[in-house]
C-alpha cells in the first residue's frame, strides 16, 4: 500500500517540478529515489500476515511483495540505461518520467488486487501509459504508428475482458476474489455465463500478456516503439501481466482446472511454436527479440497451465528479464552508432568492443537456455512442473521449439564472433557511459550466478 | 414481463455488432466506435446484475468507472489518431505501414 | 401500466440495436458518429430501466456529452469535409461476421440456459428499489474509496498523455 502510495506521490512530485528549471541529473535523481523507497516500503512487509486495505480492495502477501519486488527492482535496473532514451526527450522530460511512475502505479494495483475492479483499474493506468510512452518520438513514424496499433488492440482487449468479468459478476454475485472462488469451489453445477467469462477473461488476459494466437500486435509495436519502452514493455509489464494473470487463474479459477487447461496447453503449444517459427526468419534483432519475447510468453503461461509453483513464474520472470535487459543494452548501443537494429549490425561487434560482443553473447545463451546460465534453470524448473502434471506433449513442443530457438540465438552469437566487421564499422564508437557499464557486468554476473546456484530467488515464495 | 435474459441478450447481440465493427473496419476511428459499443454492451451486463446486489451495488460501481475508463481511453485514442493524422495523412490502417509485417 | 412500460422496453431497444448495427454496416463515418449518439440514448433508458437512474444520467453526461463530442471533433479533424461524404473501408467482412455470430450463438445459447433462481447470489439477493444514487454515494467514499483514489491518477494519465501527444511543441 506505502509503495502504491508512493509512487504515486514521486509521479506528482515530478509534474510539479516540471514548472521549474530542474537539471536532467536532479529529475532521474528523484525518480530512482521515488523507486528506492517504494521498494523500501515494499520489503517492509516481507513475511508479514497478509494485510488487506481499504475494505479488501487489495490484498499483500509474499507472493504480491516478491512479484512487486521484481518489477520494482527490474525497472529501475532498466532506468539505468535511461540516459540516450531521455537525453532525446526535449521537452516535458518531467511529464514523461511521470508516466512511468503512474505505470509502476498501475503494475502495482493489478499485482496486489483483491478486487476485480482493482485489477481493470490497474491495467488500464497501465496500458494508456504506454500507449502514449510507445509513441514518444514524436516525430518518428513507426513510434507513431506503433502507438495508434497498440492503443487499439488494447482497448479492444480491455472490452473482452471486461465482458468476461462482467459474466463471472453475473455468476458468482461479487468482484472479490474470496467471493468467486468460493462460488467456484463450492461445488453446485456452474451457469453457463461462468465458462463465457472466464474464456472471455483468458482471451483478453492473453491479448495483454501476447500469448498466440492474440499476439500479432506484438512484433509491430514493440518494433515501432523506442528501443527503452520495447525493453520496458517486454520485461517490467511482462512481469506484472503475469503476475495478475497467474493470480486471477490460481485464487479464482483452480478448482475447475478441468474446464480451461486444455484451452491454455493449446494457447501454449501455439505461442512457442508461433514465437520462435516466425523468429527464425527475422532480419532484425529488436523484430528478434521481440518474437523471442512471445516464445517467453509461452514458458510463462506454462505456470498458469499448471496452476502452482508460483515461485517458478518468479523465477523465470527475473531471469528473462535480466537477459532481456542485457541484450536491450548493447541493442541500443548499438542502433545508436549503426543507425539501425539489423543483425549484420552486430557484425564483429566483438572485436570492435569485445565487453559488448561478450554481454551479448551471454544474454543470448541465457535466452536460448543453454546451460550454466539463469535461462536454462528457469526453463528445467518450469518444464519439470509441467511434466510432473502430466502434460508430456507440452513439454515435448516446448524443448523442439527451443531447439529452434538456438538457431536463431545462434545467429547473433555468429554474426558477432565470427564475422568481420565492415572498415566503416569498426570506427564506430560505442558510446557507453560508466551506467551502462555497471549494468552489464550486474547483469552477466546475475545471469551466471542465478544459472549455478538458483535457490538465491527460487523458493522465496 | 421484462426479465434478465432480455437485458443481457441485448447485451450480448451489442457485443458482437461492437466485435464485427473493430474487426472489419478499417478506419481507426470507427474502430474505436466499436470499441465503445463493447464496453457499452458489458455496461448493461453490469447494471442488470446489480439490480440483484441491494446492498453493495457492486455492479453499477463497476459500471461507473468503466465510464471513466472509456472517457480516458477515447481522450487519448483520439489524441493518438489526430497524431497519426497529421503524420501519415490518413485515419486509415492500411495505408499505416511503415513498419514492416 | 406493464403494457406502457413494455412498450417503451422494446422502442429503446430497438433505437440502440438498429442503430448500432447502422453504425457497424455504414461506410459513413459521420453517419457512424450520429447513429452511435441514438446508441448511446438507447443503452442510458435501458440503464434507467434496469433501476440505475445515476448511472443512465452519467452515461448521457459523459457518453454523449464528452466521448462523441471528442468522436466527431476526431471525425472532422480526421477528414478533408468536402462535398463528397466521407467515405471508410471494410474488410474481412465475411470472417467479421462469422466470427461474432458463431459468439453471438454461444452466448445466446448459454444466457438462454441460465435458470436464474438456480443462482444462490440471485435467489438470496435483495432487489434494488427506490433510489440509488445515496447507496452510490456512500459506497464511493467507503467501500470504494480506493478505486476512487486511483482512477484519479487514470484521468490524470490520460490528461497529461493527451497534451503531450497533441502538445504543438515538437521534440
Amino acid at each position: 500500500m506505502i509503495t502504491l502510495v508512493i509512487l504515486a506521490l514521486v509521479g506528482l512530485f515530478l509534474m510539479i517540478a516540471g514548472l521549474f528549471d530542474i537539471s536532467r541529473k536532479a529529475v532521474f535523481g528523484v525518480a530512482m529515489t521515488g523507486m528506492v523507497a517504494a521498494l523500501a516500503g515494499n520489503l517492509y512487509m516481507w513475511d508479514k500476515v497478509p494485510m488487506a486495505y481499504f475494505n479488501r480492495m487489495i490484498l499483500i502477501d509474499n507472493y504480491d511483495v516478491a512479484f512487486i519486488t521484481a518489477v520494482l527492482g527490474v525497472s529501475m535496473f532498466l532506468f539505468l540505461l535511461s540516459e540516450n532514451y531521455f537525453g532525446k526527450i526535449q521537452n516535458y522530460l518531467t511529464e514523461h518520467y511521470a508516466l512511468y511512475m503512474f505505470s509502476l502505479v498501475g503494475m502495482i494495483a493489478m499485482i496486489s488486487f483483491n478486487n476485480l475492479v482493482m485489477l481493470f483499474i490497474g491495467i488500464e493506468i497501465l496500458s494508456v501509459s504506454l500507449y502514449i510512452l510507445a509513441g514518444s518520438e514524436k516525430n518518428n513514424l513507426s513510434s507513431n504508428e506503433a502507438s495508434l496499433k497498440y492503443f487499439l488492440m488494447g482497448a479492444f482487449a480491455t472490452g473482452i475482458l471486461l465482458m468476461g468479468i462482467t459474466l463471472i459478476y453475473g455468476a458468482s454475485g461479487s468482484f472479490y476474489l474470496s467471493g468467486i472462488e468460493q462460488y467456484f469451489t463450492s461445488g453446485n453445477e456452474l451457469s453457463p455465463i461462468a465458462y463465457i467469462g472466464m474464456f472471455l477473461v483468458l482471451v483478453g488476459m492473453s491479448f495483454k500478456v501476447s500469448v498466440a494466437p492474440f499476439h500479432f500486435w506484438t512484433p509491430d509495436v514493440y518494433d515501432g516503439s523506442p528501443t527503452f519502452v520495447t525493453a520496458f514493455m517486454s520485461t517490467v509489464v511482462k512481469i506484472a501481466g503475469f503476475a495478475a494473470f497467474f493470480k486471477l487463474f490460481y485464487i479464482c479459477f483452480s478448482s475447475v482446472i478441468h474446464y480451461w487447461v486444455e484451452v491454455v496447453s493449446v494457447l501454449v503449444i501455439l505461442t512457442v511454436t508461433i514465437g520462435a517459427m516466425t523468429a527464425i526468419t527475422q532480419k532484425s534483432v529488436k523484430r528478434l527479440l521481440a518474437y523471442s519475447s512471445v516464445s517467453h510468453a509461452g514458458y510463462m503461461l506454462m505456470v498458469v497451465l499448471v496452476g502452482a509453483d508460483a515461485d517458478n513464474l518468479m523465477f523465470y520472470v527475473v531471469a528473462y528479464s535480466i537477459s532481456s535487459i542485457v541484450a536491450f543494452s548493447v541493442l541500443m548501443l548499438v542502433q545508436e552508432a549503426a543507425g539501425n537494429a539489423e543483425i549484420t549490425s552486430f557484425e564483429g561487434l566483438a572485436k570492435v568492443n569485445p565487453l559488448l560482443g561478450f554481454a551479448m553473447t551471454v544474454s543470448m545463451l541465457s535466452l536460448a537456455g543453454i546451460p550454466l546460465t539463469a535461462g536454462f534453470m528457469a526453463k528445467v524448473y518450469i518444464l519439470t512442473s509441467v511434466f510432473n502434471a502430466g502434460h508430456g506433449i507440452v513439454v515435448l513442443v516446448a524443448i523442439l521449439t527451443a531447439m529452434v530457438g538456438i538457431y536463431y540465438y545462434f545467429k547473433v552469437i555468429i554474426a558477432i564472433y565470427f564475422k568481420t566487421a565492415t572498415e566503416e564499422r569498426k570506427l564506430f564508437t560505442y558510446n557507453s557511459s560508466s551506467l551502462f557499464k555497471i549494468v552489464l557486468f550486474i547483469g552477466i554476473i546475475a545471469i551466471i550466478v542465478l544459472g549455478i546456484c538458483p535457490d538465491i530467488i527460487h523458493n522465496l515464495i | 414481463m421484462i426479465t434478465l435474459h432480455h437485458y443481457l441478450l441485448i447485451s450480448a447481440l451489442l457485443f458482437c455488432i461492437g466485435l464485427f465493427a473493430v474487426i472489419t473496419k478499417r478506419n481507426a476511428i470507427m474502430m474505436l466506435m466499436g470499441i465503445e459499443l463493447m464496453l457499452n454492451a458489458a455496461n448493461i451486463n453490469l447494471v442488470v446484475f446489480s439490480k440483484f446486489d441491494a446492498q453493495m451495488l457492486q455492479g453499477q460501481m463497476f459500471a461507473l468507472f468503466v465510464i471513466v475508463v472509456a472517457a480516458s481511453e477515447a481522450a487519448v485514442g483520439l489524441a493518438i489518431i489526430l497524431r497519426v493524422y497529421g503524420l501519415f495523412k490518413t485515419a486509415n490502417l492500411d495505408e499505416i505501414d511503415q513498419l514492416k509485417h | 401500466m406493464y403494457l406502457l412500460q413494455e412498450i417503451i422496453f422494446v422502442f429503446f431497444t430497438l433505437l440502440t440495436l438498429v442503430s448500432a448495427v447502422y453504425m457497424a454496416i455504414t461506410t459513413n463515418v459521420i453517419y457512424a458518429a450520429f447513429s452511435l449518439l441514438l446508441t448511446f440514448i438507447g443503452v442510458a433508458a435501458l440503464y434507467i430501466f434496469a433501476s440505475a437512474e445515476f448511472i443512465g444520467l452519467t452515461q448521457i453526461m459523459i457518453y454523449i456529452g464528452g466521448i462523441l463530442i471528442l468522436i466527431v471533433f476526431g471525425v472532422m479533424l480526421t477528414n478533408k469535409v468536402g462535398n463528397q461524404p466521407i467515405r471508410a473501408k471494410s474488410i474481412n467482412t465475411v470472417s467479421g461476421l462469422l466470427l461474432s455470430s458463431a459468439l453471438f450463438t454461444l452466448l445466446m445459447n448459454s444466457i438462454m440456459e441460465i435458470n436464474f433462481s438456480k443462482l444462490p447470489w440471485i435467489k438470496n439477493g435483495l432487489m434494488v428499489s427506490g433510489n440509488t444514487t445515496p447507496i452510490i454515494g456512500v459506497n464511493l467514499m467507503t467501500q470504494y474509496l480506493l478505486p476512487f483514489e486511483i482512477i484519479a491518477v487514470l484521468l490524470l494519465v490520460a490528461l497529461l498523455g493527451a497534451s503531450l501527444i497533441a502538445g504543438r511543441k515538437d521534440n
